[in-house]
């Protein structure tokens, strides 16, 4: 192993890391936002609001992430006549596929808060929304914190997939100085040492809340 | 909208080969589980036992293969065997052990966490009944912990399922491949690629009501 030609270029693979960063917060904001939206639509009186939750987020979960990412990079200018740049396009196709698994972590959150709670709140005079929003909500988040932590890791893992649309993000940046440098072994070695050390405090933090998750509900 | 006119025509022409593509999909997925559930249990153990270099071992290879992106693992898992091994495997084989060492990391935390759900009091009582630790973990742990696992193997077999779709890229044939390699020789790619996505849709939903009807029956009322 040879580490020195692989050295200089890591401000060119730092430049990527600032857009896997990017990448990865605008799509986590994208899709925890649409994720809430689809769990209040789950959970609502309304059928077809129900049926069209349900239908996205089944889709989904059940397609791989990178052919939706593929998929949205060819159809979107195809269909719509937009033509978007690749890093949106990235952030898109991250966050629709995160708000798919970011409803089923409210919904099991808001699930556990006792009914209760809900006629406590309305007997009170407020509406339903009030109720959701001032009572059920942060109590829900607070429950699936340590579920929102994990979603996040696996979001920055996944953003390496967009580097097959050219979004100009770690891995792309690692592909092209792999090629370059024909060092193949240390460039892969490095990344992963990189990735790791942005994902570790996150999995610090979900253990963390594991436990204190664990020791709210009386857990051993 | 734009004027684009669909045509499903090289799509449809492309089912056989896109199924061709989704038997190597299934070939891998069946093959990289069988491999992992032992070697899984297996770390898992190491996780928890007394001896404080196998924890570390086990530690280490769990954190790395579950903080790093599968992408970089599989392209480095196809770079290493060649250059620092000298062996030189077929793409598929190089994949599989990529795959196998992904999924090892995750089922084993999945394991570990069933064990240690177990109540620690029913490992008291075998042990004070005269049962050697290892007759308390084969006989009276290892057993309710597996069906606590049923369900968590079963996700991560979905999982597992769709992330094989990312050896594509060191150029496997699964299904994902082919309807790139269509996509592009017919210039249809919008076409098979919705094709391409809703096969795997077919093929993967109803597994995972299959999940959801076990995690409802192996559910741990305590």
């Amino acid at each position: 192993m040879n580490f020195a030609p692989v050295v200089k270029f890591l401000p060119f693979l730092l430049s990527g890391v600032a857009t896997t960063l990017l990448v990865s917060a605008l799509s986590f904001l994208l899709g925890m936002t649409i994720g809430l939206i689809l769990a209040l639509f789950r959970l609502s009186s309304v059928a077809p609001l129900r049926w069209a939750a349900s239908l996205y987020i089944d889709f989904f979960r059940s397609t791989p992430v990178l052919i939706q990412i593929i998929w949205l990079f060819f159809v979107l200018p195809i269909v719509t006549g937009i033509y978007l740049d690749a890093i949106p396009i990235g952030i898109l196709a991250l966050g629709l596929n995160l708000g798919a698994f970011a409803a089923e972590i409210y919904r099991s959150g808001i699930l556990a808060v006792p009914t209760g709670q809900r006629e406590a709140a309305l007997s009170q005079g407020m509406t339903g929304l009030q109720a959701m929003r001032r009572v059920i909500l942060p109590q829900a988040v607070r429950m699936v914190l340590p579920a929102i932590a994990s979603a996040m890791i696996s979001l920055v893992l996944d953003s390496s997939l967009v580097s097959v649309i050219n979004v100009p993000e770690l891995m792309s940046k690692a592909n092209t100085v792999a090629g370059f440098t024909i060092r193949p072994l240390e460039v892969w070695s490095l990344v992963a040492l990189i990735y790791l050390v942005l994902t570790m405090p996150l999995a610090v933090a979900v253990n963390k809340l594991q436990k204190r998750a664990l020791s709210v509900v009386g857990g051993r | 909208m734009t004027s684009y006119q669909f045509n499903f025509d090289a799509a449809i022409g492309a089912i056989p080969q896109l199924l061709a593509g989704l038997l190597v999909t299934i070939e891998l997925s069946a093959l990289v589980m069988a491999l992992s559930l032992p070697l899984a249990l297996m770390v898992a153990l190491g996780r928890l036992t007394r001896f404080r270099l196998a924890r570390a071992v086990t530690y280490g290879y769990t954190e790395l293969f579950r903080t790093t992106p599968l992408l970089v693992q599989i392209s480095w898992i196809y770079y290493v065997l060649p250059i620092a091994l000298n062996l030189h495997p077929s793409a598929f084989v190089s994949a599989v052990i990529a795959l196998t060492l992904n999924l090892v990391a995750y089922l084993a935390e999945a394991f570990r966490g069933s064990i240690q759900s177990i109540d620690p009091g029913q490992r008291e009582a075998g042990l004070a009944t005269g049962m050697s630790e290892a007759a308390v973990l084969r006989r009276i742990v290892l057993p309710q912990a597996a069906l606590r696992a049923v369900p968590l193997v079963a996700s991560n077999w979905i999982g597992l399922f769709k992330n094989t779709s990312l050896v594509a890229i060191i150029g496997v044939h699964e299904m994902l491949f082919v309807a790139q390699d269509v996509a592009q020789s017919t210039y249809r790619p919008m076409e098979i690629l919705t094709v391409a996505a809703l096969i795997y849709f077919a093929v993967t939903f109803p597994q995972s009501l299959v999940v959801n009807r076990l995690f409802e029956r192996f559910r741990v009322i305590e």
